[in-house]
């Protein structure tokens, strides 16, 4: 009977020792398998920030070169706005137009709606003159 | 054998502009100016001198601009120095006209310009023009650029600016209105202002008109405008961007308001259609961003679509020498 006990004993130890083993090395495996993907993670987000860095430092050249083109860009607006104005007002008397020497003939309209305007024209004009 | 000449004259109150048949275009001041004493007379050897001449010896001479309120003043100085500035036009624009060679002109005056005053010009050029019409300004517009449906023509000039609604007859007296409201306006608007904010710099009409033509703007946006002004003499640079977009829309709102009170009393039917057909013409449709702030005005009436002409300063005498040429000459027989 005692030794029926005992072995009952020692059985539920050797089990409790075994399923102990069994879940340190379940709870060994989990961390080591954490430290690894975390690794793999850290890893992983050097290459993305190492990416990001090369773009960023891409976007920032192209930035620079946008913004000296846009420099460039209102340099010459600038240019050509003076030059518009120069050409629109700084005209004392327009010298010399493009002449031709060719005298354009009158060329009476036949539109109807037109010859009743200028008929309009003439006949407030002669109006006008018997003002006179 | 003789010519017939055709000619367009747009007389305006800062500048007057002449296109010929012949192909010739010319502009200048429309102001006369006469020597204020013997040693000026005997340094110019003239009675008197005429436009951008005159402008640039000013000191020695008594200006006459004989438009300065959008019409011929009616002193007898006023008139000569009309006739005196049409004759240089010609002159200068024909000189290859002989004596017996015909001379038709259309001249392009402000809408409501008076009849004393339509009178006067044909009275200072009968010596020099055969054959004269009268035709308002905006009228001119509108024929240069073949517009007589439904629209409203706006000229903006330097003493007024005449406002006329095309509807595919000539337009009546109720279809066109004029405005004290111009360049000239704007002038005194951004001189009073800059004088405000810098009291002690030295301004001229001159100086205030160089800037407005080379920077004036009516848009939100736009590089700062710093111009270069003396004060006591010595000369500094400063930041009038502010003053000359406050004193551009001082000139766009009242010009907004008379646009809509000719909408507003239109044939409703056709109202809308007026509303979208602005065209503005004349010196001041060259404030850059003009045709946005007018239609950004209207927004409170309703909306509307504004467009400048092409060629501002030349549109007007175009459209004159338009109609000359295409006047039958039984027409021109009967005056």
């Amino acid at each position: 009977m005692i030794g029926h006990g005992f072995a009952k004993l020692v059985g539920l130890k050797t089990v409790s020792v075994a399923s102990m083993g069994v879940s340190i090395f379940a709870v060994v495996g989990v961390i080591v398998w954490e430290v690894w993907k975390t690794k793999k993670g850290t890893k992983e987000l050097q290459v993305i920030n190492s990416k990001t860095s090369e773009n960023f430092t891409h976007l920032q050249t192209e930035l620079d070169n946008l913004t000296i083109e846009q420099k460039n860009t209102s340099t010459q607006i600038l240019d050509l706005q003076q030059k518009l104005s120069q050409l629109q007002y700084a005209t004392a008397t327009i010298p010399e137009s493009p002449v031709t020497t060719f005298n354009k003939m009158a060329q009476p309209t036949k539109d109807s709606s037109k010859l009743t305007m200028l008929k309009r024209v003439i006949d407030d004009n002669i109006q006008l003159r018997k003002v006179l | 054998m003789s010519n017939t000449y055709y000619v367009g004259i747009d007389l305006g109150t800062s500048r007057s502009c002449i296109t010929t048949s012949t192909g010739k275009r010319l502009s200048t001041r429309t102001c006369v100016g006469y020597p204020k004493d013997v040693v000026a007379k005997k340094r110019f050897g003239k009675d008197y001198l005429l436009g951008d001449e005159a402008l640039s010896n000013r000191l020695a001479l008594d200006m006459i601009w004989p438009l300065a309120d959008g019409v011929i003043c009616e002193d007898e100085r006023s008139l000569q120095a009309t006739g005196l500035i049409l004759k240089h036009l010609i002159t200068e624009a024909l000189p290859e006209r002989q004596e017996d060679d015909q001379l038709y002109v259309a001249i392009g005056v402000p809408a409501q310009a008076s009849i004393n005053n339509k009178k006067a010009i044909i009275d200072v050029t009968k010596d020099f023009i055969n054959k004269i019409l009268i035709v308002s300004e905006a009228f001119s517009v509108s024929y240069a650029i073949d517009r007589f449906d439904e629209c409203l023509i706006v000229d903006i000039g330097a003493g007024t600016t005449d406002l006329c609604r095309m509807h595919g007859a000539i337009p009546e007296e109720e279809d066109q209105s004029t405005l004290k409201i111009a360049g000239n306006f704007l002038d005194n608007e951004i001189t009073k202002t800059i004088l405000e904010k810098y009291p002690d710099v030295q301004l001229t009409p001159q100086i205030i008109r160089r800037i407005k033509e080379k920077y004036g703007y009516v848009s939100d946006t736009s590089d700062p405008v710093k111009v270069t002004l003396t004060k006591l003499g010595i000369p500094a640079e400063y930041d009038i961007t502010g003053i000359l977009k406050d004193c551009c829309l001082r000139l766009t709102n009242p010009i907004s308001k008379a646009i809509q009170e000719l909408v507003g009393t239109f044939d409703p039917d056709f109202q809308e259609k007026l509303r979208h057909n602005i065209i503005i013409a004349g010196g001041g449709s060259r404030l850059r961003g003009i045709d946005i702030a007018i239609e950004k005005s209207l927004e409170a009436y309703g909306g509307g679509d504004a467009i400048c002409v092409q060629d501002a300063e030349f549109c007007g005498s175009m459209g004159a020498l338009k109609m000359c040429i295409e006047m039958p000459e039984e027409f021109w027989e009967k005056i």
